[in-house]
């Protein structure tokens, strides 16, 4: 666990906020778990600037052959032939 | 009824407010095990809506709002109202002041009829962290109303009132409209003042109305917006006028799709389809964008929203505002204090977001969430110059089972997820109520360039028709 009871105490000594001795390790495990929620951003710094060139090329028309579409997966796109459109609009239904 | 028609009808004179007004307070009672209500102002609105009817008979016209019934989240000044942002840290504050954005509503003829319902200082995803008890969603009371402006949008789908106001931090105008199958808009940052409005994040918060139609969000919006010399954050630049710009002819408009948030196949996803094939048959075109920063959106929200928490709770100390308890000296009397007056989600994240600030160096968990953001920007203002607008669910779900998500932090915090982006970015975004899965509604967001909510508006009202 990142976050032991001393950092717990520590911490809640400088947000003025009382923790009792018997719910230090409730809350580290809840303070460790919201960094595991954040930890996607621990290798951030890498990813970006590859992933922000290939961003900035020109968005692809639905209605254009795609040069690049081998390399990703095709998103599904909302479609008027297939029937999707299942579910009631609420547009003339309220 | 719309807030539109109201008006319309009061300031012809064929209807009375104060019979506008007695109505909408009889529906709050008869809605009231919904718990949208915190307060009720009966004798103030029916004083209100008087004084509005004498201007009709003396020959002057109240305003674009006269005698429109609205409902205001806890958060918002109103001079002489209990002030409390639904914590127990805030009890028994009273406003000394009207915040500018009601101030205006105010001014046009809009009477409060009560105040809302919301997660303590605006945290949390579900509106099931008040201090007076959870609000119940009013498609299905076993189902949250989303948070954490949960009363505002529970009045609105009820019928209680046409429009409320909420708060949107992070998507606490839009996932409860989603949630309750109603219209919430998160206007540009600066749009709308700020200024008496209990701060939760100064650099994400926003006003917004929740309304039952497109129509009705963009004229509160034009009403509340504009140049305040009380938040220097707000924007100078007049806005278009929203009700010129709502003729859905979407010919040459062109929609981009993040392929981020299409690459799965849900029942929500389907009812968003079928908003978009309502764009399609007025002319638009759809669009892939790639927009990879996206996924990091929620963690940098989380960051950054804490952080400024954590900071800006800190003004509450026992001293100066609300709840006091008596400690054996000045540091007992703080901490008791706070420690009492904020509620577990509160506590939870100011102690995460201290843990942020304390950290140095340059690879701290801040600087990273900035970077993010950041990238964020980049990647979206780039896709915006290329498509009038990116369209998304406006929440992963339809809403969840109340005490659902409570014990598991991670799926509550994936709640945020898809309404995290405009807000760190500061672009408009509007949820519009496109069907219903299970019996629940599910909302499409619509987000558009810094400035552009007309256009935002413009679709709204070609998926709605209102």
């Amino acid at each position: 666990m990142p976050v032991d009871s001393d950092t717990v105490r520590r911490l809640a000594g400088l947000a003025g906020i009382h923790v009792p001795e018997g719910q230090l390790l409730a809350v580290a495990e809840d303070v460790s778990l919201m960094l595991h929620q954040v930890s996607d951003l621990d290798t951030y710094a890498g990813q970006a600037s590859e992933q922000v060139s290939r961003c900035e090329a020109s968005p692809r028309r639905i209605d254009q052959p795609d040069a690049q579409a081998d390399e990703r997966p095709a998103p599904p796109l909302p479609a008027e032939a297939d029937g999707a459109v299942a579910v009631p609009r609420v547009r003339g239904t309220r | 009824m719309d807030a539109a028609v109201i008006a319309g009808a009061v300031r012809m004179g064929s209807r009375r407010a104060e019979d506008v007004i007695d109505a909408a307070l009889i529906r709050a009672e008869r809605a009231s095990h919904l718990g949208a209500f915190k307060l009720l102002h009966r004798e103030h609105a029916l004083r209100r809506a008087r004084s509005i009817d004498a201007q009709i008979a003396a020959g002057v016209d109240p305003g674009r709002l006269a005698g429109v019934p609205i409902a205001i989240k806890d958060n918002i000044a109103h001079a002489g109202m209990p002030l409390e942002a639904d914590s127990f840290m805030l009890r028994g504050c009273i406003a000394p002041k009207t915040a500018t954005a009601l101030a205006r509503l105010e001014r046009e003829g809009a009477v409060v009829i009560g105040r809302t319902r919301m997660d303590a200082f605006a945290m949390g995803s579900s509106g099931e962290f008040s201090s007076t008890g959870p609000t119940l969603n009013p498609l299905s009371s076993n189902h949250v109303p989303g948070g954490s402006s949960s009363g505002s949008a529970v009045a609105v789908a009820a019928g209680v009132v046409p429009i409320a106001l909420g708060s949107d931090t992070g998507g606490s105008v839009r996932l409860p409209a989603s949630y309750c199958g109603v219209v919430g808009l998160r206007p540009t940052f600066g749009r709308i003042s700020r200024s008496g409005l209990v701060a939760h994040a100064c650099s994400l918060d926003q006003i917004g109305p929740l309304a039952r139609s497109v129509r009705d969000a963009a004229i509160a919006t034009h009403i509340m917006s504009g140049r305040d010399s009380y938040d220097a954050t707000t924007l100078s630049d007049a806005m278009t006028p929203m009700d010129a710009s709502l003729q859905p002819d979407l010919r040459g408009r062109v929609i981009g799709l993040p392929s981020e948030c299409w690459s799965v196949e849900t029942p929500s996803h389907r009812a968003v389809r079928g908003a978009l094939a309502a764009l399609q048959a007025a002319g638009a075109t759809l669009t892939t964008v790639q927009l990879p920063a996206l996924r990091y959106a929620a963690s940098a929200y989380l960051i950054l929203s804490s952080a400024e928490a954590a900071s800006n709770l800190s003004r509450y100390d026992g001293v100066r505002y609300g709840l006091r308890r008596i400690g054996e000296d000045l540091q007992s009397m703080y901490t008791q204090s706070r420690s009492e007056g904020f509620n577990s989600e509160v506590r939870r994240r100011i102690l995460f977001g201290t843990m942020v600030l304390a950290e140095q160096g340059d690879s701290t968990l801040y600087r990273r969430a900035q970077r993010a953001q950041a990238d964020i920007r980049r990647q979206v203002e780039h896709a915006l110059q290329e498509v009038d607008a990116l369209v998304t669910l406006t929440a992963p779900t339809p809403a969840f089972r109340l005490g659902e998500r409570c014990d598991d932090p991670t799926l509550m915090h994936q709640t945020d997820s898809l309404t995290a982006p405009a807000s760190l970015i500061g672009i408009p975004a509007l949820s519009v109520p496109v069907g219903l899965v299970d019996g629940l509604p599910v909302g499409a967001q619509i987000m558009t360039a810094h400035g552009d909510e007309a256009t935002a508006l413009m679709l709204g009202m070609a998926i709605t028709g209102r």
